[in-house]
């Protein structure tokens, strides 16, 4: 549209126009200042276009965290009712009414061969009707396959968290760059999962099924518990212990712990180390939280590239020495990487997924 | 500078189309991710167009229960956001008419609105001279008709094109420039006297 001929309207629903009121920059500036000189009458209808594009405010309707997953679990409820809902076959109404009335006035006008006809008829109508049934009934009904161990597999990718509830009730929470495998529905003796990275689990209680996760060489077997299982790739597999009993094995050693406690399991050595644990650190992801407390540069690296989903290039190697500190909550990466800078003294680059990284 | 909020499934915009395919390939995964990634955006929408909490969560419960429910049914879409918003605008449009079928009450609606209109012009002439233009705004936009705030909702709020706009709406680009006009228009006419004003003092 030809800007000359442009109402308060057509101001206020231009984007660019609005991008400039809400966030000028240089270019935007330029353009919009031109246009204004050019046409000095426009100035007064834009004035007012700019009093509703800044004014105008939607009001604030959020779905919290905790509504939504109230909402899913309905939903999933409301999935689970159709899911159990017998197939329903297609039923051929058959109007003996109708039928009978037919072959009374069909035989009323064939009388002399009524017999013949009515045996021809009804021949015939019985083959109509297993063609028809037959093609319907092959469309209509599933192959049933004998009950088998269907898997399910949950997978977060790098700068993604998911939480989930699981049939018998149990709630995980599955940090970024982490998976978990299960049988469908469990078995009746028991609630066997895998885990590869990080979870945590509030198991429902199900004291004929125990839950157990298997990370690596390592199962834990809770009962009715909360707990964090942290197992990366090449990392140490930490379990701790938020709530309730746990038992930990390790090959063929078994490790009972209590409340507030921790066990920590060398990747190399297979060693375990018993020790407390500090809630607030080890449950920061599930709060969205990001809690740096001396930890070496590499690791920060790690944690952070698999919060954001970004990789990090770095053009020189940091001082071995040096630790990081920091807690970030709910923060965008800049924020993050502006807090670090100066810490650990670098300078960064972010380009789409890709960090860059240099140490002064 | 991209913004890399760590927000839940952030990426899944653009990996919508795969959760699609999975949906539709009966894995309640997808329909999970699809919940994840819209849920909040999708009751903003809603209750942009009518704000009633419990009844826009009912329909979201719906709509989501309805894509599980016909998911082999599902035709292909290369826009998931446009398809889930037209769906969930749909189901509001028709519950509400429905319910005003139900206890037919269309004249006593419309009569309430009218009365509230006229109060609220009423309210607005008083307040003329110490109510700011946001509060202005704001109650103008609340008294716009349906499909109007609807469409501000789209084009100023979710930031959509007017191509996507007219297919969740199910107009044409142009008719939905001017719906959008018309709204503006109104929300124009609210603030004029005081803009004047300003303008003369």
């Amino acid at each position: 549209m030809d800007i000359s001929k442009y109402s308060v309207e057509d101001f206020v629903l231009d984007r660019e126009f609005r991008i400039w009121i809400l966030s000028p920059d240089k270019n935007s500036n330029i353009h919009w200042e031109s246009v204004l000189v050019e046409k000095p009458e426009l100035a007064k209808k834009a004035l007012i276009a700019r009093d509703i594009v800044l004014n105008l405010k939607s009001r604030d309707f959020d779905l919290s965290i905790s509504e939504g997953l109230i909402l899913w679990d309905s939903i999933e409820n409301e999935l689970g009712k159709i899911d159990s809902e017998p197939v329903e076959c297609e039923i051929i109404p058959i109007n003996s009414g109708s039928v009978l009335k037919k072959s009374e006035f069909q035989s009323m006008r064939f009388n002399w061969f009524s017999q013949w006809f009515r045996v021809a008829g009804i021949l015939i109508l019985a083959f109509a009707f297993s063609v028809v049934f037959n093609l319907i009934y092959k469309e209509e009904i599933p192959v049933k396959l004998p009950p088998v161990l269907v898997f399910q597999e949950h997978k977060t990718p790098p700068g993604v968290k998911s939480t989930m509830t699981l049939q018998d009730g149990s709630k995980v929470m599955l940090n970024s760059g982490s998976s978990i495998r299960y049988v469908k529905n469990f078995e009746t003796d028991q609630r066997i999962l895998f885990l590869e990275g990080e979870a945590y689990f509030e198991v429902a209680k199900d004291s004929l099924r125990p839950f157990s996760v298997i990370t690596g060489s390592t199962k834990t077997t809770a009962l009715g518990t909360a707990f964090n299982i942290s197992s990366y790739k090449n990392e140490d597999t930490n379990v701790s212990l938020v709530e309730g009993k746990v038992a930990v094995e390790v090959e063929e050693n078994r490790v009972d712990l209590e409340k507030g406690e921790a066990l920590k399991i060398n990747r190399e050595t297979g060693g375990i180390k018993k020790g407390q644990f500090d809630t607030e650190l080890v449950l920061a992801w599930t709060k969205k939280k990001i809690i740096f407390q001396q930890v070496k540069m590499m690791e920060a690296i790690r944690v952070l590239e698999n919060w954001y989903g970004v990789k990090f290039i770095l053009k020189n190697k940091p001082k071995p020495d040096l630790l990081i500190f920091g807690v970030y909550e709910d923060e965008i990466l800049e924020n993050v990487l502006n807090g670090l800078s100066y810490t650990a003294r670098f300078d960064y680059k972010i380009d789409q997924d890709e960090v860059e990284i240099t140490f002064k | 500078m991209p913004n890399l909020k760590p927000k839940f499934l952030l990426d899944c915009a653009q990996e919508s189309g795969t959760f699609w395919n999975q949906l539709k390939n009966g894995e309640k995964d997808g329909l999970e991710k699809l919940y994840i990634t819209y849920s909040s955006e999708l009751f903003r929408y809603g209750m942009a167009i009518k704000p009633n909490r419990s009844f826009i969560k009912d329909c979201v419960q719906e709509l989501f229960v309805d894509l599980w429910k016909y998911r082999q049914t599902l035709r292909h879409t290369d826009n998931v956001k446009v398809y889930l918003f037209k769906s969930l605008s749909n189901k509001i449009l028709r519950e509400v008419s429905r319910d005003k079928q139900i206890y037919k009450n269309e004249e006593i609606s419309d009569f309430e609105s009218v009365f509230l209109e006229e109060s609220a012009e009423e309210k607005m002439i008083n307040l003329q001279r110490n109510e700011s233009l946001q509060e202005k705004l704001e109650l103008a936009l609340e008294n716009l008709p349906l499909r109007q705030r609807e469409v501000i909702q789209l084009v100023f709020f979710e930031k959509m094109h007017y191509e996507e706009v007219s297919k969740i709406l199910g107009i044409t680009i142009d008719s939905s420039y001017t719906l959008a006009w018309k709204a503006v228009n109104s929300l124009k006419k609210s603030i004029l006297i005081l803009v004047l004003l300003a303008s003369i003092f």
